[in-house]
């Protein structure tokens, strides 16, 4: 496969067991050497210790020293990458374990360790970040804190960061781009918007649905109590101001449909 | 890169406080309370009935590297420095931080400083006794002038012999991942030299090939360096004696490389 992810927002990277997803981190992080091919991270070879410095990243579940606490361990982390003051602290309580950083990290649960992964992960400034299942094994508020932490990341500070999960419906929330994985080959890449526009239809209840199918025509199909519209999103001001101009009570419009999980069904089965 | 290195590592092994104590400190500290607890004993009960020689004494703890009893805890140390990231699968943590070279030799670096610390503490663990025995009323002879010298001379040979044990376990960690192979196979070496050199007996009547082992050429060389016997009125020769010191250069460099370089081309996906 041949693959190029642009600088800057959240790009997923999604691909059944063995899809070659964890692969593919590991050889951005020069963990293991590709047997052909080769790959430029940040304009660079990983194999360039200077450039990983410029590169954050969770492979997996976490493993840390047991014998450090959580302060420590992201102050050695922070030495060990010539991070000089090192906002230990701030990382710490921006992952929510301002209260958990003196505790030794043999005594924490998986969803802290994934937590202080992240905060590892961040302690350098990175300008990309890799991150495998990160949310993996946190509870559903911690999920929501690290949605958000990604999205800010990426939004006011710039940082790229790739992400890997099975949580389909939250790398819909928070990526901007996504390639899918599939025995090692690339089956879909792209904007996640533009590769579900072909899904996505515009759901319209009426007062009088009778009357919305014949105003529409061929266009709407009955779904329930409302019709559903093929209509891209550009065109979908001028359908509403025709219905309403026509004389179409319209109690709701909403879009449905348009989930990854099904786009990414359909290319994993197509790459089958 | 590298002093970013040393600096974490070091950071990490102050706090093994474990493996710190058992590694380096157990055997200063040990050779000193045994010192003087012998010497208080033999103090109290009878006048110390021997000269000691303060240079001798401070030579022969320095000497003390070379014993496989004590060397199993440097080796413990070892273990806890080379294996450690094995055994907690923690190398794709370091990894993307710096470069495979300077974590390696950032361990290499502060394994040889706390040998050496070590080292030190040995000597003056045995300058502390003497000192404690001639207050207790012992004939104490003051060091000749060549003191400094087979002092050095001593501590060099020892803390060699005790750099390429460490990484003789470090090349095994590497080999093995593990933590129980490394220490057995290096303590199964170091008890192998220490009866290979019983074995041989009188140096003078062994073969130049015995230089090959690093335990006979660090005994050899330390025994060229203090002036000590290696037989009955028989003394270590200079010729040999510089063998001896090439083979322990050549043993170290061979163990290092060797070790940087499976390190290097190691698949870390698995640890």
């Amino acid at each position: 496969m041949s693959l190029a992810i642009p600088r800057g927002g959240v790009y997923g990277i999604l691909g059944a067991n063995g899809a070659g997803k964890s692969t593919f981190f590991r050889i951005c992080l020069d963990l293991i050497r590709p047997t052909d091919g080769g790959v430029s991270v940040l304009g660079g070879a990983p194999s360039d210790a200077g450039l990983r410095r410029r590169i954050g990243a969770m492979i997996e579940t976490p493993r840390y020293h047991p014998f450090l606490t959580a302060r420590e361990t992201l102050a050695m982390l922070a030495r060990l990458s010539g991070v000089k003051d090192a906002p230990v602290e701030r990382w710490l309580a921006r992952v929510g374990l301002e209260n958990a950083g003196g505790r030794r990290v043999h005594h924490f649960s998986v969803g802290m360790k994934q937590r202080l992964g992240i905060a590892a992960a961040l302690i350098g400034a990175p300008e990309l970040l890799i991150l495998d299942e990160p949310t993996s094994g946190m509870d559903p508020v911690g999920i929501q804190e690290m949605r958000a932490l990604m999205r800010e990341l990426a939004e006011k500070e710039g940082v790229t960061i790739l992400l890997s999960s099975h949580l389909l419906d939250e790398v819909q929330r928070v990526c901007d781009r996504v390639a899918i994985f599939a025995r090692g080959r690339l089956a879909a890449e792209g904007r996640i918007d533009l590769l579900l526009a072909g899904q996505e239809k515009l759901r319209l209840l009426a007062v009088s649905q009778a009357a919305l199918l014949a105003k529409l025509g061929a266009r709407g199909t009955p779904d329930g109590d409302g019709v559903l519209v093929a209509v891209g999103r550009s065109e979908a001001p001028v359908l509403l101001r025709e219905l309403i101009t026509g004389g179409i009570d319209l109690i709701e419009a909403r879009w449905v449909g348009g989930r990854l999980e099904q786009f990414y069904l359909e290319q994993v089965g197509h790459a089958g | 890169m590298l002093a970013d290195a040393v600096a974490a590592e070091t950071y990490k092994v102050l706090r093994q406080r474990g493996g710190l104590f058992w590694g380096f400190c157990a055997v200063p500290l040990s050779v000193l309370l045994f010192n003087l607890m012998l010497d208080t004993w033999i103090g109290t009960r009878s006048p110390l009935p021997l000269a000691l020689d303060f240079g001798q004494q401070v030579v022969r703890s320095l000497a003390l590297g070379g014993n496989p009893i004590f060397q199993i805890f440097f080796i413990a140390g070892a273990v806890s420095i080379f294996s450690g990231e094995y055994r907690w699968e923690t190398w794709r943590l370091l990894t993307p931080r710096n470069s495979r070279a300077n974590l390696m030799a950032a361990k290499v670096i502060l394994y040889a400083a706390l040998t050496g610390l070590s080292l030190a503490a040995l000597g003056a663990a045995g300058a502390l006794h003497t000192l404690y025995a001639a207050a207790l009323g012992a004939r104490v002879a003051l060091p000749g002038v060549d003191f400094p010298l087979t002092a050095l001379g001593s501590s060099l040979a020892s803390w060699a012999e005790l750099l390429l044990l460490g990484l003789f376990v470090a090349l095994v960690a590497i080999l093995s991942r593990a933590m129980i192979g490394p220490l057995i196979a290096a303590i199964s070496f170091a008890f192998a030299q220490a009866m290979a050199l019983l074995i041989l007996g009188a140096a003078s009547a062994a073969p130049h090939w015995f230089a090959v082992f690093p335990g006979m050429s660090a005994w050899y060389l330390r025994a060229w360096m203090t002036g000590t016997e290696i037989a009955p009125g028989i003394f270590a020769q200079t010729a040999l004696a510089a063998l001896c010191g090439l083979f322990l250069l050549g043993w170290i460099g061979f163990l290092a490389t060797a070790a940087l370089l499976l390190f290097q081309r190691q698949d870390l996906t698995r640890e």
